[in-house]
């Protein structure tokens, strides 16, 4: 944590929040159509075309603050990750960065928006293959008028030493660099334009672990040297782990558990965090001869009634099936959303 | 060869052809995996692991070759076999599961029969007794109500759902070796240790040997009894999965494992090894880690040999990190 958040941290003052989500939503499919609408005039029930991707999510990121997002595939991550970088906009609640929506889209706006970027976890996809480096380093920060054309090479030179490449990456194309180095093209590219939040959607999973290692350090160099908040999406959580001051766990477009990182990992509260953390595979812990989960994710298109998380859950209740939980505040500074908890306490 | 040996391998050398000469992938490797034995092959993207595996199977395409070497398959050199005799070892004694289940499995057929087709191309045994078989291995890899599910196709299937249908492929005609090439990667952690649970299971209830490959040290840790570590297409360390986790001799070993993220405290810089892997078309020409080794002198200009530090742990590294002294060392 740099300098001033740790400070405001230490007395107990609350972190400015850069990035506030409030009840946020989002789904994805098509509206019924004429033949559909027709079926349901005649009593046929409404067949689910619609899959809720993010369901009712509140969330703050402070100035400074890496909040790490975990969860399985399909469970909403990356959704969440775009619509705090403002490419997907909500369909109900709000995104808001420092007070402004982030999904107003009127000119001026969008250049507030150049606040929070966002880095993909293929680099090789993330980059024009016919592009120079040069070129995808300089592009936004001149189409928004930040440098003037004739200072571009300059300005690259200068973005390239800051994620550790040399003047010569400059004039060659993405082919030519390791998957480690595209992906600090990347952040380069990213931070390009000042944000002061940087999404990163597993931007380590494609890499190999020696190099994923050099990233790390990076992404944890930079916070410090340019004071910016993350929201740090991966399924490892020994990598979230290591970076994040919070995390949050997802399941089926929901929060399940959110809480400072430490207090996660040595008291995870909901049955779902906790088969996560047994599940990750470790040199020092053999693999226990229990299944801590049973099978897989449902299916987001029909998500289960009630608690999300109940078919799976090994202390699930009767009234797990038809009551949905609250994510709420514990005493232990805790938020989690399950019934079983919220009763014990 | 030892008698109980299943799977010797000797000077084996696979290379590729390219514009720019020949390259070996794989360089040179020893390996032997005994009935019932689990070995575990780690290494990084291009470390020749892969194509390490491939040429076990036979499966090494042009402009690929095996070059040099001897895999003796069960006494049998099986390097000079031709098509058709690979094709009565291959899903028969020898079985593969890649990565990418659905990439294994043929999209417009029915489960049932793509697995009643991998028994009756080794065995002449009517439909009706191979349905039994197949009913019998899908329950054994965790389907239930089989007698649906095989009327089912690939794509009505979950990613975690296909591997194991790929498993009870592989596993359908007893094989005595199965080569399981990053099974799991694609997985979410919670159904990869479901899989790593069943194959556990399973290679001890049939008595197969396996060889898990993977570029996670935590999942190979998880099921393996030895571990070899490959580098630019060689061996470079190898042992029982404790003792070279515990005391990991190879620079390039202890690297791997002070680079994970768990092995270091929270929010602090993590220990990396600098640079890359070395391109194919242009290795050192002494140890092919020496360039990122803090270790390297001029003595790593000379190739080292894989030599033993103690009874089954080998390591080729002139300077080997001694007992204990790995993560400190290391840097």
């Amino acid at each position: 944590m740099p300098f001033a958040a740790s400070f405001r941290f230490m007395l107990g003052l609350p972190l400015t929040n850069v990035i506030e989500l409030k009840s946020v939503r989002r789904s994805f499919g098509r509206k019924p159509d004429l033949a559909d609408r027709i079926a349901i005039s005649f009593g046929a029930k409404s067949t689910a075309h619609v899959l809720q991707a993010v369901d009712g999510v509140d969330l703050t990121i402070g100035q400074g603050e890496v909040l790490g997002l975990v969860g399985e595939s399909g469970c909403g991550k990356s959704t969440l990750g775009r619509l705090v970088a403002g490419i997907l906009p909500p369909d109900s609640g709000d995104v808001l960065f420092n007070g402004e929506p982030m999904a107003d889209k009127t000119k001026e706006k969008t250049r507030a928006g150049l606040g929070v970027q966002m880095i993909f976890q293929d680099p090789a996809a993330a980059l024009d293959p016919r592009q120079r480096i040069v070129d995808a380093i300089t592009e936004a920060p001149i189409a928004h008028e930040l440098i003037p054309r004739s200072q571009a090479r300059a300005f690259a030179v200068e973005a390239l030493d800051r994620v550790g490449l040399q003047e010569d990456s400059l004039d060659r194309y993405p082919h030519q660099f390791s998957g480690g180095q595209r992906q600090r093209i990347c952040i380069a590219r990213a931070l390009a334009v000042n944000p002061g939040v940087v999404v990163c959607d597993e931007p380590v999973a494609a890499l190999d672990v020696s190099v994923q290692a050099q990233i790390l350090n990076l992404f944890l160099d930079l916070r410090d040297s340019l004071n910016l908040s993350y929201l740090f999406i991966s399924h490892d959580i020994s990598v979230v782990e290591h970076v994040s001051d919070r995390i949050a766990v997802m399941y089926l477009g929901q929060i399940v558990e959110l809480a400072a990182t430490a207090d996660l990992l040595a008291n995870p509260m909901h049955p779902y965090t906790r088969a996560l953390l047994n599940e990750v595979p470790t040199l020092d812990r053999p693999l226990s001869e229990e299944h801590s989960l049973e099978g897989e994710l449902p299916s987001p298109f029909s998500p289960p009634s009630g608690c999300r998380f109940h078919p799976r859950c090994p202390i699930a209740m009767e009234e797990c099936r038809s009551r949905a939980p609250q994510l709420l505040p514990l005493p232990s500074g805790h938020q989690v959303s399950c019934l079983a908890v919220h009763e014990e306490i | 060869m030892t008698r109980t040996d299943l799977l010797s391998i000797q000077g084996l050398r696979t290379e590729f052809s390219t514009p720019d000469g020949s390259l070996a992938a794989v360089n040179g490797v020893d390996l032997e995996v005994a009935r019932g034995d689990v070995l575990g092959i780690v290494g990084e993207s291009g470390s020749g692991k892969t194509v390490l595996g491939l040429s076990i199977m036979g499966l090494v395409d042009r402009p690929g070759r095996v070059t040099a070497g001897r895999i003796a398959f069960d006494g049998t050199d099986v390097t000079v076999f031709s098509e058709a005799q690979w094709q009565g070892l291959r899903g028969n004694r020898i079985a593969m599961i890649f990565q990418d289940p659905t990439t294994s499995l043929n999209p417009v057929q029915r489960i049932g029969t793509q697995m009643i087709e991998a028994i009756q191309a080794h065995r002449d045994i009517s439909s009706d007794a191979a349905r039994q078989i197949v009913r019998e291995a899908m329950v054994r890899v965790g389907i239930n109500s089989p007698d649906e599910r095989l009327e089912a196709y690939p794509h009505q299937f979950s990613g975690g759902m296909r591997q194991r249908v790929v498993i009870a492929i592989a596993l359908l005609n007893e094989p005595d070796l199965i080569i399981a090439d990053e099974p799991t990667t694609a997985l979410d952690v919670t159904v990869q240790s479901q899989i790593l649970r069943d194959m556990r299971r399973l290679c001890r209830d049939s008595g197969s040997a396996l060889i898990w490959i993977s570029h996670d040290l935590g999942v190979v840790a998880q099921i393996a009894h030895r571990v070899a570590v490959m580098y630019a297409g060689r061996i470079v360390e190898q042992g029982a999965t404790v003792e070279l986790l515990k005391s990991p001799s190879h620079p390039y070993t202890a690297g791997l494992m002070a680079s994970m993220p768990a092995n270091s405290p929270r929010g602090q810089r993590l220990i990396s090894i600098p640079g890359g892997l070395p391109q194919l078309s242009n290795m050192p020409r002494g140890c092919a880690f020496a360039p990122r080794c803090a270790r390297a002198t001029e003595a790593c200009e000379t190739p080292p040999d894989l030599s033993f530090t103690t009874p089954g742990h080998a390591v080729r590294c002139v300077f080997p990190l001694h007992v204990g002294a790995a993560l400190d060392e290391c840097d």
